[in-house]
């Protein structure tokens, strides 16, 4: 029987460009071949689909803290032979990738969240209420975290995340420097006058100066508080910072630049950073938090300590912000995520978490150990735990990145002294308006 | 016999005719994964993308339909006009600096002088360098304390000047960038455009006492038209699609003075999950491009129409 390509061809018939479709050979007929490259296109499928691993967990975080964190996971995996568990590192723009992964259908079971970033997840229903589960586990009680801790990881009064260490702003100083100009160290219950005064002995032109100025709202935002303003409405529908109390308390930040010259100008030290500078013994006092701690550790090469945040009209109020372990509501283990969970949440991981100095601790007994107040450098650790007692978490609506963003990109001119604070001002307020508008439709 | 419907039978015969299937079978085949790879990594895309911008979705759950509500978001936004504002003006400034440039470097290297090859070579090295490495040097250069700008204004006792955190010069600063990248590219079409240009034609122009800029004016340019065209169109859209520069050197700052479209559909999608904001925005990036190239093309089809081309 002839082929069908060779019978189909007319005598005397050659096409000028095609190949003939004249071979006896059957693997060439163009049927075979789509047959063969979609197999082919199976197996590569096939090939590149992820093995089950047992649980996935992310993690942000450098380095040492991975360094910290694998021998943990090593230490649960061994007495947990049946929970193996992936570990899924994404160092830079967690956030981000994490919901790349969640619109991909790949949520990690177990994610280290913190509080800022947590709510655009929770109000989307991909993290798993922790209360039940916490509230049935006998050997993790809520009474073993500090409560800003929980509240920071809770949105609209549901648990999503077990806290890991609580995170918030203080005062570093270098001794070193104090001494030598024969100031007296930051007391407690000092005042932001205190501090200006401070700093004015401790400024010698262009050489050294009294504080540090950062453009990040995370540095500025204690100010506002602690004189009783802040940047958002409670119902996160207005930005306020064109509000008279706000006003007055940016100008307060303002003034250590240009009417107490404490602080150092862009145009003295470029775009040096605060903790590059006091590193550099340049700086004598520094608005900072605990995760300068394990480089200060290592790099410093003089005295340095903490003190708290000089108190406004309203107080010395910072931030409690907290990071922490959530679980995917896509996880198909929860039993075995939550094992992992109480695991690192409790007091033997958080200890070796602690005394690595990157945090302190959500867990009241770890944070009063020595693992925290002892370990060396600063002296005065506790001033990080005296300060929960008046902080507040910081207010995070949808769009709090894009406004995050318009005010660093925005507020330059104003903290150059090229343009006055409330004209740089307006339009990002309007700007941050409509942005909350937004939020609400 | 012959009869009327001859024509139309040969014609369905043809169609039907199992050798031409076989043939059909085989073309279709050996453009399958081109028709393939383009359904599936631009055509869905496409689709997709012009359905997510009449929904909202910030990548979790579902994308939920939202009308036209994106696009009169837009039109209701005044950062969209300052953001299309600065894109054209950068485009502008981009096209009109690269297309002089590129053309006064290819006359240049087209001419018989030493170390040609050499020369060209290395303005075609920031073409095939990346644009990280470009964007840290360049952030050197521009850096207002310790840069080399900074520097050789300061010996005529100019500046210093904030190349990158003024807004007033931050937005050229990212041009000159941009067209220090890709001119060596643009230099190597305008060298091919510059091989089809006739030398019988300048010769006589040449021998008929026409000096340098009217050779250049009446015959080099009209035979260039094609390829300035060309080139005119390619930089657009390049210049519309900037995003690296941005991302790299100064993230859309300061004061928004860098957000050129590109960018800030980015931001949009990836940094604020609106992703529905972004997809509105990259189609109307898309129309303001078949806009252009529209208009590009009608010149190029007047250009080949002067100079007696089909």
């Amino acid at each position: 029987m002839p082929l069908a390509g060779a019978a189909l061809v007319p005598h005397g018939y050659m096409p000028c460009v095609c190949p003939p479709p004249r071979s006896a050979n059957r693997t060439s007929s163009p049927w075979t071949w789509l047959g063969v490259a979609a197999c082919s296109c199976a197996i590569v499928a096939g090939c590149a689909a992820p093995a089950h691993r047992g649980l996935t967990f992310s993690t942000w975080g450098s380095i040492d803290e991975i360094e910290t964190l694998k021998p943990l996971l090593a230490e649960f995996e061994k007495s947990n032979p049946d929970v193996p568990v992936e570990l899924v590192h994404i160092p830079d723009e967690y956030p981000h990738k994490v919901r790349l992964m969640a619109a991909a259908r790949h949520m990690p079971d177990v994610l280290f969240m913190e509080n800022q970033t947590l709510p655009g997840f929770a109000r989307r229903g991909v993290l798993r209420d922790l209360g039940p589960l916490l509230a049935k586990d006998a050997g993790l009680k809520r009474q073993d975290f500090f409560k800003p801790t929980l509240d920071a990881l809770s949105w609209q009064g549901t648990l999503y995340a077990i806290p890991r260490d609580l995170s918030n702003i203080v005062v570093f100083y270098n001794q070193d420097l104090f001494d030598r100009d024969h100031v007296p160290y930051p007391a407690s219950g000092w005042t932001y006058e205190d501090m200006v005064a401070k700093g004015q002995r401790l400024t010698h032109e262009d050489q050294q100066w009294g504080m540090g100025f950062a453009p990040y709202p995370i540095y500025w935002l204690p100010y506002l508080w602690s004189d009783g303003a802040d940047m958002l409405d409670p119902t996160l529908s207005r930005c306020t910072l064109m509000d008279p109390p706000a006003l007055a308390a940016l100008h307060r930040y303002l003034d250590l630049r240009e009417r107490y010259h404490i602080a150092p100008t862009e145009a003295q030290v470029g775009n040096a950073r605060m903790s590059q500078l006091f590193a550099e013994g340049k700086l004598a006092m520094m608005v900072g938090g605990r995760w300068v701690v394990p480089g200060f550790r290592k790099k410093l090469g003089f005295r340095w300590d903490v003190a708290a945040f000089p108190r406004g009209k309203a107080g010395s109020i910072v931030d409690a912000d907290a990071s922490g372990w959530a679980m995917a509501t896509t996880c198909r283990e929860p039993a075995k995520a939550w094992r992992l969970i109480r695991f690192l949440a409790g007091r033997h991981a958080c200890e070796v978490f602690t005394r690595s100095g990157l945090i302190v601790p959500a867990r009241p007994d770890v944070a009063h150990s020595p693992a925290f107040l002892g370990g060396g450098a600063p002296a005065h650790s506790r001033v990080f735990l005296d300060a929960i007692a008046t902080s507040r978490p910081t207010l995070t609506p949808p769009s709090y990145d894009e406004m995050v963003y318009e005010l660093i990109d925005g507020l330059p001119p104003a903290w150059n002294g090229d343009r006055p604070l409330e004209a740089t001002l307006r339009p990002i307020v309007h700007r941050i308006d409509a942005l909350l508008r937004e939020d609400h439709r | 016999m012959s009869s009327p419907h001859q024509g139309g039978n040969r014609s369905r015969g043809a169609g039907t005719h199992p050798a031409r299937v076989g043939e059909a079978a085989w073309g279709a085949l050996l453009v399958a994964p081109a028709v393939l790879g383009l359904g599936l990594l631009v055509g869905l895309p496409t689709l997709g993308s012009l359905f997510l911008s009449f929904t909202s979705w910030d990548l979790l759950g579902l994308p939920h339909w939202v009308g036209l509500s994106n696009y009169v978001d837009l039109a209701g936004d005044p950062l969209f006009y300052q953001v299309m504002g600065q894109t054209f003006a950068f485009v502008a400034l981009y096209v009109a600096l690269d297309l002089v440039l590129a053309l006064g470097l290819a006359l240049a290297l087209d001419q018989p002088v030493r170390g040609r090859a050499l020369l060209r070579t290395a303005y075609f090295l920031p073409v095939v360098s990346s644009m990280v490495v470009g964007a840290i040097l360049w952030s050197w250069i521009f850096d207002p304390h310790t840069g080399a700008l900074n520097a050789l204004l300061a010996l005529v006792h100019l500046g210093p000047v904030r190349w990158l955190t003024d807004a007033r010069v931050a937005l050229p600063a990212l041009v000159v960038v941009s067209v220090w990248k890709n001119l060596g590219y643009d230099m190597l079409l305008f060298l091919a455009g510059l091989q089809t240009v006739s030398q019988d034609q300048l010769e006589a122009a040449r021998v008929d006492g026409a000096n340098a800029v009217q050779r250049f004016r009446f015959i080099t340019l009209p035979g260039l038209g094609p390829t300035l065209v060309l080139v005119g169109m390619m930089a657009t859209i390049r210049a519309f699609q900037t995003f690296d520069t941005v991302y790299l050197m100064t993230e859309g700052g300061p004061h928004r003075a860098t957000t050129l479209v590109g960018f800030w559909l980015f931001q949009n999608a990836f940094t604020y999950f609106k992703l529905g904001k972004a997809a509105a925005l990259a189609y109307v990036l898309f129309a303001c491009l078949v806009g252009l190239s529209a208009l590009q093309w009608a010149a190029r089809r007047r250009l080949a129409h002067q100079e007696g081309r089909p």
